[in-house]
């Protein structure tokens, strides 16, 4: 594989990214891990997101479909069926793939907006189905759920580093490979590169699985981590916001943008928390500002040619 | 038969003031290309500084109007200055992706108003005084006043958009733009006026729509999201860039919900109106009268 | 590549001291009492929350603190999303050292915290969220959820106390006896719709109709012409995300019936400009009110309206009994330990701003919720008079009697 000065740059900053994130918890409070935990379920989220955004071009309105299948599959699975928690979160993963095959995959032939437009209607659909079985998952209240990861802090922030390891790893191999210029050419010039005889939809597919996998997999861990499935953490719109806002702002196209800007995003937003009601529309402004000023992202700002 | 002249009246009401909701959605998403995230913030954002004068500083209906949808113009206008031409003059952002820089600005423009809206004036949802007040009987059943003239201004405005995108020049050099924006370069025409013209008509109009929504159903700034979903729905139903299609979604869309909240139950109220997208996205995704 | 590496240390260093400086609690003279306060800022009812605790927190620090240890308060904004609040939780409990929390305004953010206080066995008492699932974990998994309190009434409770003041005021006086529930859609009203339908009928009251309607419902007027159809006298409601719009519509609408039950956003002064007086003759079901409950009552409320400037709403007095009976059980249990401040919350007899409240037993069906009665709390009807909000029931708390709406007196004579 050859190497381009930015990809080494990346490669040392990944090494040292996950070294940081890897010492951390022996420096700080069980508070920060704790935190630092949903940023990274969220980096997976946004990583995903990336995948089909930045390498082939699709912007995914819906990322919370895939993510809120695989969490209430699985937690669905842990509530009724009793089912351990390793086999409720594997079997919620190989759901929000399938579902996302059958439902939003075909999408993927159509040109234009259409996927998009398609993506944003299946989570108001899902969201809709949630609240009309609420017998089965509690509406909008959400559903408790008896199994949990871990009850140490420690021991869910390592599971949770090791998860955005995995699909980051997973996700750079891919990109790096052949299949990552595939994607970028079909993404910049879908003629030119169907007339050289790759058949473009195939790949997207491939990558489209791939993001559901790990959003399906990042949801239902996320759900056993919180005790909690509910639709304001991992279906409503503004989780959806918030995964194109961090991957924007990030650095799209670097897979560990997504992960700068997750953490960021969360960061921010406790460190502004003293302002509290409008901490929001503090971190929006910084985000609008990074937007604005530094379009490559927070990634583009450190990982910046020479 | 009094069901079927409640279920007329209320849903040709009801449609008519989504109508006007969405048309400013519509206008600038044919017109420049641009999903406009913060619509539902705006149309909140005039409703909300319009309540606010009549109530606390007493002004007349006519002058809290007035200057929530100044405030709507102004904000338009911020918008355009402040994000949207710095976005298309950048050239650090490849021209493919200017449209998804310009969606998430726009998104976190929303949240910028949303949470000021939220704390400057509260949550609690806030209604305008009705214009009129009195109900009247046709056909065997009761209407305000206030929703049928509520109901008029907004086809009115409707009307006048459409003569003045379709018979006058400056309606004609949008309609141009919109089409193809080198060839209205080559006409001579300014492309940034034409763009100073589209963000004022959308600042009014968003602004009329959003005080009108409120006269009818209250307006607070957690509802934003919302009114953009709504608006989002009926463009794609009607087909994306065309007016004339948001324009008849918007009685599909209206009389869906209240054909189900008259005869099934008013809990699953936007039901339908989701079932009627997935299936117009799946056999017909251009929408029902799509340019694409 | 020599760039990368410093901007990365740079980065990398700022992050540590950043995160280093959030993560030490900072120095105190004498060893304060901490208590977290979570809740939703922005809607009226939850900025109450945080204002009764600060005000709870002031006094008791004016008087000498608890045994003589000043108390500090940590308050925190959940957005009213579970995963804000979740966070928020652990902050206040790993990097704040609170010893309890209280608050939590909607009933998601409540249940979705209830297993957190339960593993990190922190005391939490729910001042907000309504829904009798809290109370329900509670009794399920009494060992590990026996940190969770809820200070509220309940939504049965709350049916039960609308029903007790309909049969009184409405039914036995006016002879209104015939009422249509409307409800939002919500978990909280599932229970509270059950209420009614139980407690109604028990106290002498037809239900001639049910409807419950979408939280996003924009038109308001199908279901008003269905309620009408079944010529209601009553119209009994359930509304806490909803409030503004059907109000209105029902007095544009001139719709001849009575507008009683819960009407969460009604019950706070902020409604009349929010509706434009289109309030006028409503009738909310609260927790209390400016009327002599307790002798804590009045000047409870005239304390507050004087320091922020607006009403309490029923969480602001559930939070202020809260901080107090906090302070009470960590004065008997001379500790702050978890388990001895449950024991002594169990026990505890207090009376607060809205009556004497006590916690229900591991026995009961509604374990750690609050007893409802004439003894204990029953709650208040409030009925918006002339731009004011009354007290109308109970007769001992009263400040003025029920008055019939001009058009609903009217229309009905009419016929």
């Amino acid at each position: 594989m050859r190497f381009s000065p930015s990809s080494r740059n990346l490669l040392t900053f990944c090494t040292l990214l996950l070294i940081t994130l890897v010492c951390l918890p022996w420096f700080l409070s069980l508070y920060i891990a704790g935190m630092l935990t949903i940023a990274l379920y969220f980096s997976v989220f946004t990583m995903s997101w990336d995948l089909l955004f930045g390498y082939s071009g699709e912007v995914n309105f819906g990322p919370t479909f895939l993510i809120g299948i695989g969490a209430y599959a699985a937690a669905l699975l842990n509530v009724n069926a009793g089912l351990p928690v390793f086999a409720c979160v594997l079997l919620g993963t190989l759901t929000a793939v399938l579902a996302g095959l059958l439902l939003v995959a075909p999408a993927l032939r159509l040109r234009g907006p259409y996927f998009c437009l398609i993506t944003l209607v299946s989570v108001l659909v899902l969201q809709e189905f949630i609240t009309i079985f609420a017998q089965y998952t509690g509406g909008e209240i959400g559903m408790t759920l008896p199994g949990v990861l871990s009850a140490s802090g420690m021991v869910n922030y390592y599971l949770a580093l090791a998860l955005v390891c995995v699909s980051a790893g997973v996700f750079l191999g891919i990109t790096s490979s052949p299949v990552g210029l595939i994607l970028q050419a079909g993404a910049q010039d879908p003629v030119a590169a169907e007339s050289l005889g790759f058949n473009i939809v195939k790949y997207k597919v491939l990558a489209f699985s791939l993001s559901a996998f790990f959003s399906g997999l990042s949801g239902a861990m996320l759900v056993f981590y919180m005790g909690t499935a509910s639709v304001s953490i991992v279906v409503s719109v503004s989780v959806i916001l918030q995964i194109i806002i961090a991957a924007i702002i990030g650095g799209r196209r670097t897979i560990v943008g997504p992960i700068l800007g997750s953490l960021f995003i969360i960061i921010t937003g406790q460190w502004l928390q003293y302002l509290g009601q409008l901490d929001y529309a503090a971190v929006a402004i910084l985000a609008l500002i990074i937007l604005l000023f530094f379009p490559d992202g927070i990634a583009g700002i450190i990982l910046r040619r020479h | 038969m009094q069901l079927f002249w409640e279920i007329l009246v209320n849903g040709f009401i009801v449609s008519s003031i989504y109508a006007l909701g969405a048309m400013g959605f519509s206008l600038i998403f044919g017109t420049a290309g641009i999903l406009n995230l913060a619509h539902g913030a705006y149309l909140v954002l005039a409703a909300i500084v319009a309540w606010f004068f009549i109530s606390y500083f007493k002004l007349p209906l006519p002058a809290g109007l007035a200057i929530g949808i100044l405030a709507s113009v102004l904000f338009s206008y911020l918008l355009f200055f402040l994000l949207v031409n710095p976005i298309d003059k950048s050239k650090r952002i490849p021209e493919e992706e200017k449209a998804i820089f310009v969606l998430t600005a726009t998104l976190l423009w929303s949240i910028i108003i949303e949470g000021m809206l939220d704390y400057v004036f509260g949550s609690t949802p806030v209604v305008i005084p009705p214009f009129v007040s009195g109900s009247m009987h046709v056909f065997e059943i009761s209407v305000t006043y206030n929703m049928i003239i509520l109901a008029m201004i907004s086809l009115l405005i409707i009307g006048l958009l459409w003569f003045a995108i379709n018979r006058t020049r400056p309606g004609k050099m949008l309609l141009a733009a919109s089409m193809s924006r080198t060839g209205v370069a080559i006409m001579g025409i300014e492309l940034k006026r034409v763009y100073l013209l589209l963000w004022g008509i959308y600042g009014i109009l968003a602004g009329i729509s959003g005080v009108l929504l409120a006269a009818f159903l209250g307006a607070s700034a957690r509802a934003a999201p919302e009114l953009t979903g709504m608006a989002f729905s009926i463009v794609v139903l009607g087909g994306l860039g065309s007016i004339t299609g948001s324009f008849f979604a918007s009685y599909i869309i209206g009389y869906l919900g209240t054909l189900t909240a008259y005869l099934i139950s008013p809990s699953y109220t936007p039901l339908p109106a989701f079932f009627v997208l997935v299936v117009i996205l799946l056999l017909r995704p251009q929408g029902l009268f799509g340019r694409f | 590549m020599k760039g990368v590496v410093e901007r990365i240390s740079i980065l990398a260093v700022s992050a540590l001291l950043c995160a280093a400086f959030m993560g030490v609690p900072p120095v105190y003279g004498a060893k304060p009492i901490n208590i977290g306060v979570i809740g939703f800022q922005s809607p009226p009812p939850g900025q109450s929350i945080f204002d009764a605790a600060a005000l709870a927190v002031d006094q008791i620090n004016a008087k000498g603190g608890i045994n003589g240890r000043p108390v500090k308060l940590f308050a925190y904004d959940d957005h009213g999303k579970s995963a804000d609040a979740v966070e928020a939780f652990q902050r206040a409990v790993y990097s704040d050292h609170v010893v309890a929390v209280v608050g939590v305004w909607i009933s998601e953010v409540a249940l979705a915290l209830e297993p957190w206080a339960a593993r990190l066995h922190v005391p939490f008492i729910v001042t907000g969220g309504a829904s009798t699932k809290i109370s329900a974990l509670v009794h399920d998994n009494y060992n590990s959820y026996k940190y969770i309190f809820q200070l509220t009434l309940n939504s049965d409770q709350m049916a039960r106390s609308i029903a007790d003041f309909l049969k009184e005021d409405v039914a036995d006086k006016l002879g209104y006896k015939r009422a249509f529930i409307a409800s939002e859609n919500f978990d909280w009203t599932k229970s509270l719709d059950a209420g009614y339908m139980k407690y109604l009928p028990k106290a002498g009251i037809q239900v001639v109709g049910h409807i419950r309607f979408a939280p996003d419902t924009n038109d308001y007027t199908p279901i008003f012409s269905t309620i009408e159809k079944a010529h209601p006298d009553i119209v009994v409601t359930g509304w806490a995300h909803v409030g503004v719009k059907p109000t209105v519509q029902w007095h544009e609408q001139q719709v001849p019936v009575l507008l009683a039950g819960v009407n969460a956003q009604a019950a706070t002064s902020a409604f009349w400009a929010a509706t434009s007086g289109a309030t006028e003759g409503v009738i909310s079901q609260s927790e209390a009110s400016d009327a002599p409950i307790t002798p804590k009552t009045i000047p409870f409320v005239k304390v507050f309206e004087q320091k922020f400037k607006i009403s309490p709403a029923y969480c602001g007095y559930n939070t202020y009994d809260a901080v107090y009976m906090l302070k009470k059980a960590i004065e008997a249990a001379h500790s702050t330990k978890s388990d001895a401040l449950v024991k002594a919350l169990e026990k505890m007899s207090y009376t607060g701003t809205q009556g004497h409240i006590e916690f229900h037993g591991k026995k009961s069906q509604f374990t750690h919720s609050i007893k409802y009665g004439p003894d204990f709390v029953t709650g208040i009807q409030a009925q918006w008079q002339n731009g004011k909000l009354v007290t109308i029931w109970p007769k001992r708390a009263a400040t003025g009697t029920l008055v019939v709406p001009h058009f609903v007196a009217q229309k009905r004579s009419a016929k």
